[in-house]
């Protein structure tokens, strides 16, 4: 039981805090990759009209 | 009950901005692939949100949690395959990088790439039927949750699971996986605030100790080692790892993602760094549980005790962040499985019996409509279907349905130049066979494992034995 308990412990650690950084960094990071994938999309859109 | 008048104010307000992101997603839309696939431009980190948030709904922290009620620490280990898994795939591309290079659209395309047009086609009806039946009890748990924590009487679930369904369907019919990316992002941005938040809550209400204590007393050392806990054991570890494979890359609504991003290469990076994020979806929630366990004690209802723990323990004002955040992990999950199951009727059931092409707007126009008879049946199914056991192996199983046949033919026609359409046939339904067994009181380990050995031996003996026309 102590393996375990101990085990988990150090595996919740990690889980929660690669979850609470990885999400942080995807909030900031993301919204520019969100205008990007927008300006493709309006791009491809445009290059269709055009032909 | 602490659900006041801020709380509501926090909810309609999350609720408008995401329906109005969501409508803003429409004009982007002008041929198929761009409503089905976001016209193949997820970035990495939108691929990671998109990702993440379809994958994480209020259905994944309630049988999560009901998983850690019942057998506590011991169910982080399906939190730690799942994330585990995916790093390994994200790090080592296997399968997602040769199938976002191949270009497809949905997951049964793969079946008429590699095999047969007619493969495809039953390979869209197993797709469909357990998708259909996976995602049939999402609203009726959400809805019980979503229900109890803003102390509404358990008599409005149904008023619940409708004012849900119809929010994320209109969103969805009109702008397809534009407007499910958009809002995807929000969502994911409040549903990682809410389960942080919840999270810490409940380590500093119910206390780290108390938790390991109240699981030491009712279960023993089976609440703390997968490996003597009858729910689990090596059986049950080794099918949830091939369960995983499977889902990551066979899924429709996890492949969907790997077919959207820009590049084999982004789809790697989206998995590696998605797999972190998992393994907290998995364990955040079954601390819950556990602390639920904590909390009441082993009499409640196994389902309800955590949003009946949360109900009391979060203040005022924070349990509107929270909701909200349930509501955005609900929301993104069923817009994005709406669309993926109805991007499968359509593009491989009903375009492939049909003899004639349609035009893109056509195809546009299909899929709105297949959206809306997938929403009714969702809705229907939930009201009237009764689960047999635990949601979370209901959910394996149904899922395995169709998975274990799907990633035998998938290793088969990426990795084996003998792999045959006749050997696809016999990997499709020995793996919906073995499944099944599930229903007939066979444990969910077991009806998984033999799906997937079923599904093995059909793709080898079915290969060997009619081999491929060249």
């Amino acid at each position: 039981m102590g393996f375990w308990s101990g085990f988990w412990t150090v595996n919740f650690i990690v889980a929660g805090s690669a979850f609470a950084g990885i999400a942080a960094v995807v909030a900031v990071r993301g919204v520019k990759d969100l205008r990007n994938m927008l300006a493709d999309l309006r791009a491809a859109q445009a290059a269709r009209r055009a032909r | 009950m602490n659900f006041g008048a801020i709380d509501w104010i926090i909810v309609v307000v999350y609720l408008a901005i995401t329906l109005a992101a969501g409508l803003a997603g429409k004009k982007y839309i002008s041929d198929a692939t761009d409503f089905l696939l976001a016209g193949r431009h997820l970035g990495k980190f939108i691929g990671i949100a998109t990702l993440a948030a379809t994958e994480i709904g209020t259905i994944t922290f309630m049988y999560y949690a009901e998983l850690g009620y019942k057998t506590g620490f011991s169910s982080f280990v399906n939190g730690l395959i799942a994330g585990g898994v995916m790093i390994f795939l994200g790090a080592t591309g296997f399968m997602i990088f040769k199938l976002r290079d191949l270009g497809l659209t949905t997951v049964p395309e793969f079946f008429e790439v590699k095999y047969s047009r007619r493969l495809r086609l039953i390979a869209g009806i197993l797709v469909a039927v357990g998708g259909l039946l996976n995602m049939g009890v999402f609203l009726k748990v959400e809805g019980t949750f979503l229900t109890i924590i803003a102390g509404l009487p358990l008599s409005n679930l149904k008023w619940t699971m409708t004012v849900i369904l119809f929010l994320e369907l209109f969103y969805t019919v009109l702008g397809g996986m534009v407007s499910v990316v958009i809002t995807d992002f929000i969502q994911f941005v409040m549903l990682s605030i809410g389960t942080v938040l919840v999270t810490g809550y409940v380590i500093y209400s119910v206390g780290w100790n108390h938790m390991q204590q109240a699981v030491l007393t009712n279960m023993g050392d089976k609440g703390f080692n997968p490996l003597t806990n009858a729910d689990y054991g090596w059986a049950y570890i080794l099918f949830q790892i091939l369960l995983w494979m499977a889902v990551d890359t066979c899924w429709q609504t996890t492949a969907m993602r790997t077919f959207a991003t820009k590049d084999p290469e982004t789809s790697k990076k989206v998995f590696f760094w998605t797999g972190f994020i998992f393994l907290g979806r998995g364990m955040m929630p079954m601390l819950w549980g556990i602390g639920a366990l904590a909390y009441f004690g082993p009499g409640h209802d196994s389902l309800q005790a955590m949003p009946d723990m949360i109900s009391r323990i979060l203040p005022t004002g924070v349990l509107g962040i929270v909701v909200a955040g349930m509501l955005a992990a609900t929301m993104s999950v069923n817009s994005s499985y709406l669309l993926g199951w109805s991007s499968v009727i359509s593009q491989d059931i009903i375009l492939p019996l049909r003899r004639k092409p349609l035009s893109q707007d056509s195809q546009v126009v299909l899929n709105r409509v297949v959206n809306i008879f997938v929403s009714l049946f969702v809705l229907f199914w939930g009201v009237w279907y009764v689960l047999p056991g635990p949601v979370y192996f209901y959910l394996n199983i149904t899922g395995t349905l169709f998975l274990a046949g799907a990633f035998s033919a998938f290793i088969g026609g990426l990795f084996w130049k003998r792999a045959s359409t006749f050997g696809g046939y016999c990997a499709l339904f020995g793996g919906a066979i073995g499944s099944v067994t599930y229903f007939f009181k066979i444990p969910a380990a077991y009806a998984g494992m033999s799906a997937f050995g079923l599904a093995a031996l059909g793709m080898v003996v079915g290969s060997l034995l009619v081999p491929k026309k060249t």
